[in-house]
């Protein structure tokens, strides 16, 4: 697996290198800058890039600017931003091409290695993961669409547990549920949701859309 | 005064049932009016011209005998002395005339007494009031009062001198029955025009007020910054710093333990990394308190939509302003949109909010300022002074010359605008 790395704090660069290395992963380029990092993500076209969120020169936000900007040239291109704060903002923008292969994780998360790899691979393979933390702050709002609303308690919970990544083994491992149970749960919730199994695109992240763009 | 007393007795003498005892009326209300004018101006005057002159020597005194120190033992007194009788005056003035005339006095603030005292402008134009006041106070005063008596001597003459077939009658005629008719509206006028000319020197000039407006915002503003870092120091220390003390003590206990009880240092490390993240979401939330990201990354519009966004309510957001605000307005203006929001959240179990930023382009005649608008379809009745969260907002905003309002009657809908100027 090859991989694109940004961030410009030189200890965390090289913390993630040796990590990501550690894993099988090969970090063919570790930039500082915005405009470095939509460089390498054109010339290499990786299997996976994880980006800082603020980058040199102006410290804004040029990491996510970067990753949507490259993502527009190349549909679904696997991307996970890294942020020392998580925005539902953010996150609704990195989904809103619903191509998938989108991850978003408060920086925090790469001490849990196992479960910061996990998401990496998530990424990889297409699949969405959202930090528990933008989990959170989405179930703290009033549930504002009605077919978020017709879920059960149950349901929810499953709902979040797909939006932070997790598959079916581990949502069931979480809730002390089988695995049949979780898929049960699913199609509820594709149902109430109204994706049908013919819809294009990966109906988990529609799902985790719906559950973010709830407004 | 003229103008509050006159018409009332002139509707009694219309509705009274005898027109002869009506006009009596009005005629005893008009020398009431006339006498009360001239007694008030009786003492006006006297304590114009007998104060006055002596206050003023006494500061001059004071001033010129500053370099022996004498002078600051007699400034204090003279100063007191001469703000006791503008007090006076002041009162007298919104009393007896309905002029009402502030007090421009600086509020100390810290420094000496001397330099308090003799860099408040307000102190030299009470003093120049005290002169200009000697002449005024004794005209204005006196008038009043010399002219009832011209009216009294003058009518009351006549008679004498018509009988006697002294040719002076005419003129006791002529002046004494204008001054008869003029006292009562003059009386009145003539104290008013002494309130106004003292007005015109005790009340704080233009710049005087702008001054105590500034020197009391500025204080609010370090009074505000101060209470700020003093919270950000205690929540490091409380936490974050706290924090990082237990993973280095984890690490080191790991660090001692690894070669012999391995699953020790295990569980330690496990231990250190918990608080390493405890401390990074501590850190998350203090930064989110000063300076939210978003803001940094995005602006005031992004900032805006998020908070809109993250809100348990559904919080509509238009923004119509194409400039940008300088950062510290930004800032200003994003936690007073969230003070606001958290009290719709809070208080006004309303179902929807909507939250309105309109640059100067789009408000004809306000130019040159912006406003945020937070409404909601709640409960109402929320009052501006209450809310400790609507006061801080006001302090901070008051800062840069902006200014809060709120306007909620019970049932609802309320508004909340803020307004700030844009540079």
């Amino acid at each position: 697996m090859r991989v694109v790395l940004a961030e410009d704090q030189a200890l965390l660069r090289d913390g993630l290198v040796r990590l990501l290395s550690a894993h099988g992963y090969e970090v063919v380029s570790a930039v500082e800058t915005g405009p470095d990092l939509q460089d390498a993500l054109e010339r290499h076209r990786p299997d996976v890039a994880v980006a800082d969120i603020r980058l040199p020169p102006t410290f804004k936000n040029e990491g996510l600017v970067a990753a949507l900007q490259a993502r527009r040239r190349h549909p679904g291109l696997p991307v996970l931003i890294l942020s020392q704060h998580v925005e539902p903002l953010y996150a609704r923008e990195l989904l809103s091409d619903r191509a998938g292969a989108i991850g978003y994780l408060l920086k925090d998360r790469v001490s849990d290695v196992r479960s910061f790899i996990e998401a990496v691979r998530i990424v990889a393979g297409g699949g969405t993961t959202m930090d528990p933390e933008v989990v959170a702050q989405m179930l703290a709002r009033r549930s504002r669409d009605e077919r978020l609303g017709s879920l059960t308690k149950r349901e929810r919970e499953v709902l979040a547990a797909m939006a932070e990544g997790h598959a079916n083994a581990g949502i069931a491992a979480r809730m002390v549920i089988t695995e049949k149970a979780v898929s049960k749960h699913i199609n509820t919730i594709f149902a109430k949701l109204g994706l049908l199994p013919d819809l294009d695109g990966n109906r988990r992240v529609l799902a985790v859309l719906a559950f973010l763009d709830a407004a | 005064m003229t103008g509050q007393a006159l018409p009332a007795a002139g509707t009694g003498s219309g509705s009274g049932p005898d027109r002869g005892s009506g006009r009596g009326e009005v005629w005893r209300a008009r020398a009431l009016v006339a006498g009360r004018a001239a007694v008030r101006g009786l003492v006006i005057a006297p304590v114009s011209i007998v104060a006055g002159i002596p206050l003023v020597v006494l500061t001059v005194l004071a001033v010129s005998l500053l370099p022996l120190g004498v002078g600051a033992a007699l400034l204090r007194p003279a100063v007191g002395m001469t703000r006791a009788l503008t007090g006076w005056q002041r009162r007298l003035a919104r009393e007896w005339s309905g002029v009402e005339i502030p007090e421009p006095y600086l509020p100390r603030a810290g420094r000496g007494r001397l330099p308090w005292l003799l860099g408040d402008p307000a102190t030299w134009r009470d003093l120049l009031w005290l002169l200009v006041n000697v002449p005024v106070g004794a005209a204005l005063g006196l008038l009043p009062v010399t002219l009832i008596g011209w009216a009294v001597l003058g009518v009351l003459s006549v008679p004498g001198l018509a009988l006697t077939g002294d040719p002076f009658w005419p003129f006791a005629l002529g002046f004494g029955v204008p001054a008869l008719a003029l006292a009562p509206f003059a009386g009145p006028a003539l104290l008013r025009a002494q309130a106004l000319v003292a007005r015109s020197l005790l009340a704080p000039s233009d710049a005087s007020e702008r001054i105590s407006a500034l020197t009391e915002t500025r204080e609010a503003a370090t009074d505000d910054a101060e209470a700020e870092l003093r919270r950000i120091e205690r929540d490091l220390h409380d936490g974050a710093q706290a924090r990082l003390a237990a993973v280095g003590l984890s690490l080191g206990m790991a660090e001692d333990l690894v070669r012999e009880h391995p699953e020790q240092a295990i569980a330690l490390l496990a231990e250190a990394r918990q608080h390493s993240g405890a401390a990074l979401a501590e850190l998350r939330s203090l930064v989110r308190g000063i300076h939210p990201p978003v803001l940094a990354e995005r602006g005031l519009e992004d900032a805006l939509r998020a908070l809109a966004y993250a809100s348990p309510l559904p919080v509509e957001v238009r923004y119509e302003m194409a400039e940008r605000l300088p950062a510290p307005r930004e800032t200003a203006l994003y936690f007073a949109v969230a003070e606001a929001l958290a009290n719709v959240l809070k208080h006004s179990q309303a179902d929807h909010a909507r939250i309105l930023v309109l640059g100067p382009e789009g408000r004809p005649g306000r130019f040159g300022r912006v406003s945020a608008e937070v409404w909601d379809d709640g409960v109402g009745g929320a009052d501006a002074d209450s809310g400790g969260g609507l006061g801080g907002m006001r302090r901070r905003l008051a800062a840069f010359d902006g200014t809060v309002t709120v306007d909620s009657p019970v049932g609802g809908p309320t508004t909340v605008t803020m307004e700030v100027p844009c540079a």
